[in-house]
């Protein structure tokens, strides 16, 4: 059924991604797993190219991580694929890195609708703005919450 | 007609730990809008300040009726990390307890969508046979719901003696209640009206949307974790992805009952084929694994679930991002509910098997 | 009240205790168990608790399954309040005692006495459905006894 060893697929299509965009970063980290870094400006022509191109039409989750010795915040998309049964096995990783004081990266709902709960929920738990989204409403924490974010590491558990 | 808006609350026979606002006009829903966060525990953070090890139980809890299910991804992203690997014992015997979950979900699932569409026999009957696969489960976990059991490196414990002849024994018992099931309900001709042609997901709308799990097979698309990933032993099973390209709350229906079919062969296939060996292996109890991140996927009783975790080489994880199904499934009620009966909304909100507490975590 | 001691006080706590009728209030995992508990195996009716699926005015026991948060704790004091008297509170799990397995969370209440005036607590992560049968039994003789 696969025409190209998984291994080498991969590797073709990191190949085919750098070629069009230079400016970001691929790693293969292991077995069915592609990582790229890019930069924010560029993320709705990447996931355009990916969606249509290389065939990944959903998104599985996105991640949102503070790192406060970095002075970021590091969101990551998660995409699948479902109809190009070659690339099932994958999951390619997009990570953008924001500044921790204002968060601010183009949403992804007009390219993927499946991607807008995931980017509300990071929207509360991580205070990343997602520009053009939908519905930026509390999802999950109660609708009086006026404290930090909670996944922020400022936030700290109370008695820990 | 002017319209109204219902709050089909918290407290409702005909809905979970979970609010939909729905906008009728008439008998129309003209939107559907969920509210989660009524269980929303926190455990994304609190596993944040606990060990490895310690986060299981706590992991666990989300989907209670399937509760191998939520914690394998866990385990084997940890395994990953840590650069461990089970022992093949270990691995048969995860599978095994696996689909033995995977046929107690779902005939949960069976049980309160009799309650839905109001068939109080078809409550009382999988929820009996539910408890056969239950005492399975204690024979060898020790526990009837939350087991702790799977652990990086293995599992905890050894099958007991006679554990073969039981598990076969309820298998074929099982196999015969399937057929009863059909004849009573899946046949019966009351659930086929209200089911076919309800709540119909097309193949794109599917795909576009991102649903996982039974929603998904039911939309004609055959994807599954098993056979993706292909984690621990189950490449080694033969075993079918049943798909059906209607769509509607009926082939959902069919799928979860094609599901329990198929994971009775799993778990025939590895107690033939179980080899002699260790079931855990040694490894120091407080974990530190490197520095990095590692993405896992497991396929669940409701759907893929994923688990993003990302060590900075200290005991306790920085960063662990459940990515649960019944999240992703969300979006189908918006979808779903717009332009259908009113007296259709039990039938299409059970038929995605959304779980409140695994949305919420 | 009609009569406060004596042998119609007996009959009307008589006929309360064994037609205990819950609300059905899905608060958190121990859900589960309360379902299996009405299943064929454990068979709660047979102590008259019915799961009478119809509204909340016409139930007397709330059973608190697990974990209650935030969000959740203004609605589970409206539905308590609407409940009829007399009204009846089981604590089951863990969680619902003292916040259980999520004491450290920044959304989970630390037990639900807080709240509202409990009867009978079960322990347990789930509680066993015997264990919460026997918690029914203990409130039925607290009941006779009142």
């Amino acid at each position: 059924m696969y025409e190209l060893s998984p291994v080498i697929e991969d590797e073709e299509i990191a190949r085919r991604v750098a070629e069009q965009f230079p400016e970001i970063r691929i790693e293969i980290s292991a077995l069915n797993r592609i990582n790229l870094e890019a930069p924010h400006y560029c993320l709705p022509q990447l996931a355009a190219y990916l969606r249509d191109i290389e065939g990944f039409d959903h998104v599985a989750s996105v991640t949102g991580i503070d790192y406060p010795d970095r002075n970021l915040v590091k969101v990551t998309y998660h995409l699948g694929a479902y109809a190009k049964l070659t690339i099932r096995r994958l999951v390619l990783s997009v990570s953008v890195d924001l500044p921790r004081q204002d968060a601010m990266t183009p949403s992804l709902v007009s390219i993927w609708p499946s991607a807008e709960y995931h980017e509300r929920e990071t929207h509360e738990m991580v205070g990343v703005m997602f520009e053009g989204h939908p519905n930026s409403n509390l999802l999950l924490l109660p609708e009086d919450w006026i404290d930090l974010p909670p996944l922020r590491k400022d936030f700290k558990l109370r008695g820990r | 007609m002017s319209e109204l808006t219902l709050s089909v609350g918290p407290q409702h026979p005909g809905s979970g730990h979970f609010r939909l606002i729905i906008c009728v006009d008439g008998d129309t829903i003209t939107k559907a809008t969920p509210d989660p966060g009524y269980v929303h525990r926190g455990i994304e953070k609190q596993a944040e300040y606990r060990e490895y090890l310690h986060s299981i139980p706590l992991l666990e809890r989300p989907v209670i009726s399937d509760s191998n299910g939520s914690v394998y991804a866990y385990v084997l992203a940890v395994e990953r990390l840590a650069g461990l690997k089970a022992p093949e014992r270990a691995q048969y015997i995860r599978v095994l307890m696996a689909e033995l979950n995977r046929i107690m979900s779902h005939l949960y699932w069976l049980a309160i969508y009799g309650i839905f569409l109001g068939h109080s026999t078809m409550f009382m009957w999988p929820f009996g046979d539910r408890e056969v696969v239950i005492d399975l489960a204690q024979r060898v976990m020790g526990a009837r719901l939350t087991y702790s059991f799977f652990v990086p490196g293995g599992v905890r414990n050894d099958l007991p003696h006679g554990f073969k002849d039981e598990a076969l024994r309820a298998t074929e018992f099982l196999e015969k209640r399937l057929h009863e099931y059909d004849a009573i309900f899946f046949k019966n001709p009351i659930f086929v009206e209200r089911t076919r042609g309800v709540g119909i997901l097309r193949h794109d709308d599917a795909i576009r949307l991102g649903v996982v799990g039974p929603t998904l097979r039911g939309s004609g698309v055959n994807a599954d974790a098993r056979k993706d990933e292909a984690y621990d032993v189950y490449d080694t099973f033969k075993f079918d992805v049943p798909a059906f390209p209607d769509g509607d709350c009926y082939s959902r229906a069919l799928v979860r009952l094609e599901e329990i079919k198929q994971s009775i062969r799993i778990v025939r296939q590895a107690l033939e084929s179980i080899p002699e060996g260790p079931f855990r292996i040694r490894h120091p109890s407080v974990l530190k694994p490197p520095q990095g991140s590692v993405y896992s996927r497991t396929e669940a009783a409701r759907g893929a679930y994923a688990y993003f975790i990302r060590s900075e080489g200290g005991k306790t994880p920085y960063r662990l991002k459940i990515s649960s199904p019944s999240f992703r499934n969300l979006l189908a009620f918006q979808f779903l509910m717009k332009g259908s009966h009113l007296a259709d909304m039990p039938t299409i909100y059970w038929s995605l098997d959304y779980w409140p507490l695994e949305a919420d975590r | 009240m009609v009569a406060e001691k004596g042998p119609l006080r007996y009959v009307i706590n008589w006929a309360a205790l064994y037609s205990l009728w819950p609300v059905h209030l899905m608060t958190a995992c121990c859900g589960a168990e309360v379902g299996a508990v009405t299943d064929p195996r454990f068979d709660v009716e047979r102590f008259g608790v019915l799961q009478a699926f119809g509204s909340l005015r016409q139930c007397d026991l709330l059973i608190v399954e697990g974990t209650v948060t935030r969000k959740m704790a203004p609605r589970l004091k409206r539905v308590y309040d609407q409940m009829p008297e007399p009204k009846y509170v089981i604590a089951m799990g863990a969680c619902a005692i003292t916040g259980g397995l999520f004491f450290d969370s920044y959304n989970v209440l630390p037990g639900i006495d807080t709240v509202l005036p409990v009867d009978v607590y079960v322990p347990g992560c789930p509680p066993r459905p015997e264990a919460l049968i026997q918690a029914i039994i203990m409130l039925q003789e607290k009941i006779r006894r009142s």
